[in-house]
């Protein structure tokens, strides 16, 4: 977006995301969690499928690691709160590097939509408007909250309000993700 | 005092600008590139919500620059933490104050009232000039000897230059 922004080849931005020390089951669940969530919000905001996600991995040059939709399905059903078998595949920390990348790329993709939909936020909430009155974050809403429900463990039991405070919430995060440094952003948001 | 200065770079997002400014130093010459010293910056926050209203200004040094970086990537990389419980009202999600006491600035203000997307765009100017800094050519503090180097380097070339000929002879 801006003119002096440049953008890292995928092998150097690997290089800056550094592991310390390895995370704990704890921790990894919250990655795992945390990863497929801003998945589906970048999902329900920009229409993006298993087709864009996949894309963006051959871009990054990526493959290696999510090769095929089934490969994508495993890695987000690795997410512990989703219903069925969620949590039941572990997820290395190379996968969500990958994970990391490829969500970055989608929302910097995207930067002019999430920054717009950040906007008009800023403008409900200091007019008091309801926001699904707006047309774009009500699509967004509706969406996300169809994918949680259908997906989520315990989606059903959620309020609409914190359905609504939680997709916010992942709009936001992909707005600061989707800048030159997001990534970097990100790894530290994933392992403080 | 800013005006003998000279700008050196300015980072412009839609809702701020950033401009560091520095003097550039006579060692400059010796140096081979250019060294620069009493760096500083002036930051411009612009809001959206308020167009007819002077953009908020705030002036520092190098060092005030650094603890402004510091304040705006430890408050984002907070925000950005992953909770379990993730809910929270959208003013809260849009609005956010941060506390400026470790600048220890001159004047005002001592905290900064910004949207969700200024506080994007000033962590943006600043991770550019955070990751930038470091290719700035600089003369405070760690540069002198970097000058004295280059003054030992000259000294010692002019030795093997003057020396030669007579150890030849």
């Amino acid at each position: 977006m801006y003119p002096t922004v440049k953008t890292s080849s995928p092998v150097s931005q690997w290089q800056q995301l550094p592991l310390e020390s390895p995370p704990d089951e704890g921790q990894l669940d919250n990655i795992k969690t945390h990863l497929d969530l801003l998945l589906m919000a970048l999902e329900a905001l920009a229409k993006i499928g298993s087709e864009a996600i996949l894309q963006a991995a051959q871009v990054l040059n990526l493959e290696g690691m999510v090769a095929d939709r089934v490969a994508l399905w495993r890695l987000r059903q690795s997410n512990p709160l989703r219903k069925g078998s969620g949590g039941r595949k572990k997820l290395d920390v190379e996968e969500a590097r990958s994970l990391v990348l490829i969500i970055c790329h989608l929302a910097s993709q995207n930067q002019e939509l999430i920054r717009r939909s950040v906007s008009l936020l800023e403008q409900v909430g200091n007019q008091g408007q309801a926001p699904h009155r707006i047309a774009l974050l009500g699509d967004y809403l509706d969406s996300f909250s169809q994918l949680y429900q259908e997906r989520i463990e315990q989606g059903e039991s959620l309020t609409s309000g914190q359905l609504t405070e939680i997709a916010f919430k992942l709009m936001i995060d992909l707005l600061f993700y989707s800048s030159r440094n997001g990534h970097r952003r990100l790894w530290l948001a994933l392992l403080p | 005092m800013l005006s003998t200065n000279a700008l050196i770079r300015r980072y412009t997002p839609p809702t701020c600008t950033l401009e560091i400014w520095g003097k550039r130093s006579p060692l400059s010459l010796w140096a081979g590139r250019n060294l620069l010293k009493d760096v500083g910056f002036q930051l411009y926050l612009d809001d959206p919500r308020q167009t007819e209203r002077e953009p908020l200004v705030i002036k520092g040094s190098s060092y005030q620059l650094q603890s402004l970086c510091d304040v705006v990537s430890n408050y984002m990389q907070n925000l950005l933490q992953f909770r379990e419980n993730m809910t929270s009202p959208i003013q809260e999600l849009t609005q956010h104050q941060l506390s400026l006491d470790s600048l220890a600035l001159s004047t005002p203000p001592d905290t900064l009232n910004l949207s969700i997307t200024q506080l994007f765009d000033l962590a943006n100017a600043l991770d550019e000039y955070s990751q930038e800094s470091a290719l700035l050519p600089k003369l405070d503090k760690t540069l002198p000897r970097k000058a004295l180097l280059t003054w030992s380097a000259t000294a010692a070339t002019l030795i093997i230059a003057f020396g030669l000929p007579f150890r030849i002879r």
